[in-house]
């Protein structure tokens, strides 16, 4: 009975063989990655091969014609998501102040779990309501007496109320949550002594609360490249509130229009009836791959090394 | 099973040891005979490279990827550095414990007792395992108090209990040689001097290897003794010369708490 | 001193706003979709859980159990295949000492999470078409038919992973070294002292498989290309995952935008049962996170 572990071998103790073995599954995520790529540039060669960057850079599409170019969705993909950011931006800066600084204990943890919890609603459901509840309501104000001038310069919405900025709001309510538990997460790491000094100097709390920002203003971009790659993804809320109506005036934000995403949405049931517009869907899939690619880098890049209180 | 009849501690010879993290040389050539059945203390200043020399002996600096090992360390014969030695082997032969008590907090004291023998098949029977875990306990003075509450989660012991938990739980692979970095500096004294005798008493059957910043626990629970300084090795030797007729200057400034760590 | 207090008050209540600007929609999404939801479905109780949808502009409402059936499917097998290589390569990453693959895949991961979902399903229907085009030209079948619950499945494991992997990874590389150090000391192969660890992290573990598997049942777009859709119960055994399948997410797209209006009735009942698991999940989620 002495020494037995030394001299008896059990399987589960030729483990590093087996622990190798595990390697498998790395291998297996890694080589995903690069299937997605390949795939998504071998089916797009085609239409590359055939229109070069008049692909990215003019607005149409016809399976009759054969004729594809993504502008008109690559603007509304871009509109939407700046339009989208920027309020986000504001309600996220705000609610996280708001939730660090002002509100009292208990608020605090509801307010959180209420934020966390609109992350993690499935989109269809926020597409559900985006498209009978927020479609109307834009609907309805915009219909207004007040803003009809505008009306030659940002259009005007599709009958139920889809447009450019319709898409823009309900993408803004759905992107916040993510900034603003990246943001409020980083408020409350700010190093209490740094807290103390600045009140000890005599300042407002809301002046704190705008040095605070200006001290984890890393992380506040970090979020916002993070609200926003997730707003250029976005499909299927998207799709239901943004008209999915080709509009190659995208500045016109009033006026029903296509994101990439839901562009691939829409028009993937029509793609194999037409010879070109197969590879044109994989194209604006591998235009959206990059700059979904682009945003994660550039998240990388800049969260390396952002920690506070250390 | 269940007596100490016959278990003989290993002897290690440690040869030429050279330790570097990354670029920095932690251990400078040191060589050390460590004979079997005694308690040997290396003792030092803090960065003095002790506890680096002490996980040089079970391998477990293989864990760091940055740490470069050259030199020999022979256990019972055996050069546990050599490539066809097994990591795993090694560690089976010569149990750990720890400066920060570490029982894994949600199993149960019998669980953390058991978690050894079992992951490496040591036992045939659950009956077998009720008797080396019981065997493990007693050795760790720890049986009596808590025979009756096994299934109890080890989170809830005592900082002294847990730690005489972990001692049970390396005793239990029936080891060669127990090292110990710094076991009881982060206890009261009273748990402290509970496992000081503890240690005296290990030397029966195996060798024990304590690294400790406490000269004064050196002089009390050690056969041999010996002084790292800046990776180094000052002098060694049996206990009571190193601390009434050290011949190094360094090594006398320390063991008269002289040298500020 | 006046009026800065005052452009405090004002900065502070204008956060203020924010957050309720900020809350106020989700509160409206869960009122609306709960009060049309359970009118529809005690329009039509028990039975809406259990029919099939009806015929479009029809007088009934009918059912949704089709797509309970699909979602749970795809969910169970997208996790049988998403799980285990999520942990195993996390698992692998941390553990490895000198592996240059552990590292590569933590970046690729970073580089996928809350990656487009349609592009996934997208990629996925395009490998098995490809697939099935070369297979097709030696005569042999492919053996995963690019609109099945099959497909489906894998696009949903390729999306559940990066999180998957990312909570495990961050779990096993947060135990103190000095517990590691104690668990390999014991002397067990690198598999068996992998596996004590993650019994150490396991709350964490839970968590995270948790939030994967919460993803992957609210996806639409990646079933858009890949499981497609179908409005009746698979039948048939191991056959069914080979052919289309409905979801809840995909039926309330489909429903909601048809125009008929028994099946955007229908959609919101179906909208109410998706939402209330999204919500028992995270409350689920929250609960192991705070205890663990």
């Amino acid at each position: 009975m002495d020494r037995l572990a030394v001299n008896r071998r059990s399987f589960f103790n030729n483990g590093d063989i087996l622990f190798r073995f595990i390697g498998i599954s790395n291998i297996a995520i890694i080589m995903t990655i690069f299937l997605v790529v390949f795939i998504l540039s071998s089916e797009s060669f085609k239409i590359f091969l055939r229109d070069g960057l008049n692909f990215i850079l003019t607005s149409s599409w016809s399976g009759v014609k054969e004729s594809y170019g993504i502008l008109f969705a690559l603007g509304g993909t871009l509109v939407t998501g700046l339009m989208a950011i920027l309020i986000a931006m504001a309600i996220s800066i705000g609610s996280s102040i708001a939730i660090v600084e002002v509100l009292p204990r208990r608020l605090k943890s509801v307010a959180g779990f209420f934020l966390d919890l609109a992350a993690s609603v499935p989109t269809v459901i926020y597409g559900l309501w985006g498209l009978f509840v927020l479609s109307p309501f834009v609907f309805t104000i915009v219909g207004s007496p007040i803003l009809e001038p505008i009306k030659s310069y940002l259009g005007y919405p599709g009958s139920l109320g889809t447009s450019l900025f319709t898409a823009s709001i309900l993408l803004a309510i759905m992107i916040s949550p993510f900034a603003a538990a990246i943001i409020r997460e980083a408020l409350m790491s700010v190093p209490r002594h740094i807290d103390e000094a600045l009140y000890s100097l005599g300042l407002t709390k809301f002046e704190v609360a705008m040095l605070k920002l200006r001290y984890i203003r890393r992380s506040v971009l970090v979020a916002s490249m993070v609200a926003y790659g997730r707003a250029v993804g976005e499909t299927i809320a998207v799709s239901m509130v943004v008209g999915n109506v080709m509009n190659p005036e995208f500045w016109k934000i009033l006026n029903p229009g296509y994101t990439i995403a839901s562009l691939i949405a829409d028009q993937y049931q029509n793609a194999e009836s037409y010879y070109y517009m197969v590879p044109a869907i994989f194209g604006a899939a591998l235009i959206l791959f990059a700059i979904g690619l682009l945003v994660n880098i550039v998240v990388a890049i800049i969260s390396r090394g952002v920690k506070y209180g250390e | 099973m269940g007596d100490t009849v016959g278990l003989r501690g290993a002897s290690i010879e440690i040869q030429g040891l050279r330790v570097w993290f990354g670029p920095r040389e932690v251990i400078k050539g040191v060589s050390l005979s460590i004979p079997s059945n005694t308690v040997f203390t290396i003792m030092g200043p803090s960065g003095s490279g002790k506890s680096t020399l002490l996980r040089a002996i079970n391998r477990i600096l293989d864990l760091y990827p940055e740490v470069r090992v050259e030199g020999r360390v022979i256990v019972d014969g055996l050069d546990i550095y050599s490539d066809s030695a097994d990591p795993s082997s090694v560690r089976r032969m010569i149990g750990m414990v720890f400066q920060i008590p570490n029982p894994i907090p949600n199993m149960s004291i019998y669980e953390n007792v058991a978690l050894g023998p079992k992951i490496n098949r040591m036992v045939r029977s659950k009956r077998e395992l009720d008797e080396l875990v019981r065997w493990a306990l007693e050795r760790a003075y720890l049986w009596d108090e808590v025979r009756d509450r096994l299934d109890m989660p080890a989170g809830k012991l005592s900082g002294g209990q847990q730690q005489r938990l972990c001692i049970a739980r390396a005793l239990a692979m029936r080891p060669k040689a127990l090292l110990m970095d710094e076991p009881t500096s982060n206890l009261d004294p009273v748990a402290t001097s509970k496992i000081e005798s503890l240690i005296t008493e290990l030397r029966e059957y195996l060798t024990v290897v304590l690294v400790t910043h406490n000269p004064f626990q050196a002089s009390r629970v050690s056969d041999y003794v010996a002084f790292i300084y800046d990776g180094r090795l000052v002098e060694v030797g049996p206990t009571s010369k190193i601390f009434t007729r050290p011949e190094n200057e360094l090594t006398e400034k320390y063991v008269t708490g002289r040298m500020v760590t | 001193m006046g009026s800065r207090r005052l452009k405090s008050y004002a900065g502070l209540f204008l956060s203020t706003v924010l957050l309720i600007l900020g809350i106020a929609p989700l509160i409206h999404l869960i009122a609306v979709i709960s009060i049309n939801g359970i009118y529809v479905i005690t329009k039509n109780f028990p039975g809406f859980f259990f029919e099939e949808r009806p015929l479009p502009g029809s007088e009934e409402i009918g059912g949704v159990g089709p797509y309970i059936v699909g979602t749970l499917i795809l969910t169970a097998i997208a996790s049988l295949i998403g799980i285990p290589i999520s942990i195993l390569a996390a698992i692998y990453t941390t553990q490895s000492i000198r592996s240059r693959i552990g590292p590569l895949t933590s970046i690729f991961v970073r580089a996928m999470i809350e990656f487009p979902t349609i592009i996934i399903g997208l990629s996925v229907y395009g490998v098995l078409r490809s697939l099935d085009l070369a297979l097709q030209m030696i005569g042999a079948q492919s053996p995963i038919p690019r609109f099945s619950a099959l497909s489906g499945s894998i696009a949903l494991a390729i999306i559940m992973t990066p999180f998957i992997y990312s909570q495990v990874e961050v779990s096993l590389k947060g135990v103190p070294m000095h517990l590691k150090e104690a668990i390999y000391s014991l002397g067990g192969s690198k598999l068996a002292s992998s596996y004590i660890l993650l019994r150490y992290v396991k709350a964490s573990i839970l968590a995270g498989v948790a939030i994967g598997v919460g993803k992957a049942m609210g996806e639409t777009a990646p079933l858009l290309f890949t499981a497609f859709g179908s409005d009746h119960y698979p039948v048939g055994g191991f056959e069914a995952l080979l052919k289309p399948v409905g979801a809840l997410t995909l039926a309330i797209y489909n429903m909601a935008l048809s125009g008929y209006s028994n099946w955007v009735e229908a959609s919101w009942g179906a909208a109410f049962i998706l939402l209330s698991i999204s919500i028992v999940l995270f409350t689920v989620i929250r609960i192991i996170a705070r205890s663990g």
